[in-house]
């Protein structure tokens, strides 16, 4: 027998060794996956050889060589079985006629114009549902559960643009500003930092939030906005700047503060945080009053100090305002001749779907945004709804009773009770379900397959949610999206109450085009809490 | 790619049995078998409909209204879910019998 070298006779011999017996673990791994007889063989005759390291290197490089090329014709032969299947479904496509090879061709093309990441989600809906067993199932779950944190960071990178704008504005207005002579990178990334700060939904995800961000290019495309190019930053951070965010946890439901994270190169002041104002979106059935008293509710959320603002100012009424005053409140402030959105021969402004309420941060006045303008007062000439006034009509009936009917602009006062009478509190749906209007309670469909909240507040909604998941840990339940618009899921991941992404109609025949509308008591069967 | 893709990537793959080959096989695959599963599932709902109600549906899929869609193939085929499922499921043991040595 040839004698072989000591296994560890030097450094060189011993890395050798290694290297050897990495390769043999690599080839073993590729021999396993094909199970071809005649390379176990070969490999059976390799580690039963007496071979010196270098020979047996050269002879399993050469092995590894031959395993690749087989992998390749077998990764070929995969490809080509897949290709040959959507052939088949294309003849079969054929037989139902052109015009189901159209609408096919189109999904398909679709499909695989689709981003990567967005195949994957597609494919794993799919996949999801073929099997009990299937492991796709509770991460599909779990990916409606986190996606919104990379939706809102998507979304961010319209905020970012915003704080960007602000801040160089207040650079030209104060040349002595903090950031005036910091570089564009610095700047950008104060933005994006603050875009992170408002966008999050827990304070941990904070940095996540900007290093994201900066990971989707945010930062150089800001810099590209503004003309500048520069490396993207680096968001290393440390805990000098404390701000203050909600958070929705498992049993609390509370503002607490906590130390954000900011880039080393900015320290970003607390005083520096601009507040940002709730904007609500007119839908169809929802009026000036409708809109005003979400902003009512928005604000309670962001714990403003009235004092701070002028007691004359549309702030200071709506922050001073409570749930007994604020009919009266967002009636006056309508009626008021600084914006003359109702008019004294009781016709007001009309307002249409997709228009926004919001109130400018300076002034704290009220303004309305349409797709053509801003105005805090009634622009001459402005389209006027008569007054109309149903004593009945609640806000949620109307919603309920005609959703199919298209609505062209919607009468600011129509849909809420007149002054003096007490608002309706509960709606019954057609299912003869009692709904509060004013109240969280949790809700479920037909055979309670699906759970909705629904009632109160966004905040006194979330808290429902967070109680109702803080007991049935397993369960999903559905809420509205911030503008009452989509359907939100809401899950326990972690011990944190967590939203996931919208849910969307329609989203496999349909071509994943739309969203699933916010929960209606038309939804509800029975109440569950 | 980001961890829930990398998640998500693991678990197709392991349920298509292509879990050992490197990520970038499995994706390219994983993307052409979606195109396979898309079309499937398509098919086996579209096959239900008798033709007019196929024109009726191409009418709704060329307004691009999703949600026309649902409430038509819900009345037209109320197991549509079931039977896209079930498309899936074959193509995936096809897949999978395929790669069986």
């Amino acid at each position: 027998m040839k004698e072989r070298p000591s296994r560890f006779s030097s450094v060189e011999d011993t890395d050798r060794h290694v290297r050897a017996e990495m390769l043999d673990l690599e080839a073993q791994g590729l021999r396993n996956c094909h199970r071809q007889e005649t390379e176990e063989k070969s490999f059976q005759g390799i580690q039963n050889d007496e071979s010196t390291p270098e020979e047996w290197h050269e002879k399993l490089s050469i092995a590894i060589s031959h395993h690749k090329k087989k992998h390749e014709e077998y990764r070929k032969l995969r490809e080509e079985n897949l290709t040959n299947r959507s052939e088949e479904l294309d003849i079969e496509t054929k037989k139902l006629g052109p015009k189901v090879v159209e609408f096919i061709g189109s999904g398909i093309e679709m499909y695989n114009k689709l981003h990567w990441a967005k195949k994957l989600f597609v494919t794993g809906s799919l996949v999801a549902g073929v099997s009990l067993t299937s492991t796709v199932a509770p991460i599909i779950s779990g990916v409606l559960a986190t996606a919104l944190y990379g939706q809102r960071v998507v979304g961010a990178v319209g905020l970012a643009i915003n704080k960007r704008k602000k801040l160089n504005a207040k650079i030209e207005k104060d040349p002595e500003h903090w950031l005036a002579n910091k570089s564009e990178l610095a700047k950008n990334t104060y933005a994006v930092a603050l875009a992170a700060v408002y966008m999050v939904a827990t304070i941990g995800a904070v940095h996540e939030g900007v290093e994201a961000l900066n990971a989707l290019g945010v930062n150089e495309w800001l810099s590209g906005i503004f003309g500048h190019h520069e490396p993207t930053a680096d968001v290393s951070v440390t805990p000098d700047a404390p701000h203050t965010a909600p958070v929705a946890d498992a049993g609390v439901n509370e503002v607490i503060t906590e130390p954000v994270r900011v880039p080393e190169s900015v320290t970003i002041p607390a005083v520096e945080v601009p507040v940002e104002m709730p904007t609500i979106e007119a839908s169809h059935g929802h009026g000036y009053e409708y809109l005003a008293k979400r902003l009512w509710e928005q604000l309670q959320d962001k714990h403003l100090d009235p004092s701070k603002y002028a007691e004359d100012s549309d702030i200071h009424k709506l922050l001073t305002a409570d749930a007994q005053s604020i009919d009266k409140v967002v009636h006056q402030i309508a009626s008021d001749t600084k914006h003359g959105f109702f008019n004294p021969d009781g016709t007001s402004v009309q307002i249409n779907p997709g228009d926004h309420l919001s109130i400018d941060p300076s002034s704290g006045a009220i303004h309305i945004s349409t797709n053509h303008t801003s105005f805090v007062h009634a622009p001459e000439g402005a389209h006027v709804t008569p007054a109309i006034h149903h004593p009945e009509t609640s806000l949620v009936h109307h919603a309920v009773e005609q959703p199919s009917h298209p609505v062209e602009s919607v009468p600011a006062i129509a849909h809420e009770p007149p002054l003096g009478e007490p608002p309706a509190s509960y709606v019954t749906n057609p299912s003869g379900l009692h709904i509060e209007i004013y109240e969280p309670h949790i809700y479920a469909d037909a055979g309670a397959k699906h759970l909705f909240v629904y009632g109160g507040s966004p905040t006194e909604k979330i808290n429902a949610i967070v109680k109702y998941l803080t007991e049935n840990p397993h369960k999903v339940v559905f809420n509205a999206d911030d503008n009452g618009a989509t359907r939100i899921p809401w899950s326990l991941v972690d011990g944190k109450v967590i939203p996931g992404a919208p849910i969307r109609t329609g989203g496999f025949l349909g071509w994943f085009s739309s969203f699933m509308k916010a929960p209606g008591p038309e939804d509800f069967k029975q109440v569950i809490k | 790619m980001l961890p829930m893709q990398d998640e998500l990537t693991v678990a197709i793959a392991a349920d298509l049995g292509i879990k050992d080959l490197p990520t970038e096989e499995q994706q390219a695959l994983i993307g052409q078998f979606g195109e396979v599963a898309l079309k499937a599932a398509t098919l086996s709902v579209l096959r239900k409909l008798a033709e007019d109600k196929r024109d009726e549906f191409a009418k709704l899929a060329e307004a691009g209204d999703a949600a026309a869609l649902k409430t038509f193939l819900d009345r037209e085929v109320p197991e549509h879910e079931d039977i896209a499922k079930a498309a899936v499921a074959e193509e995936v043991k096809r897949f999978k019998d395929f790669q069986k040595p």
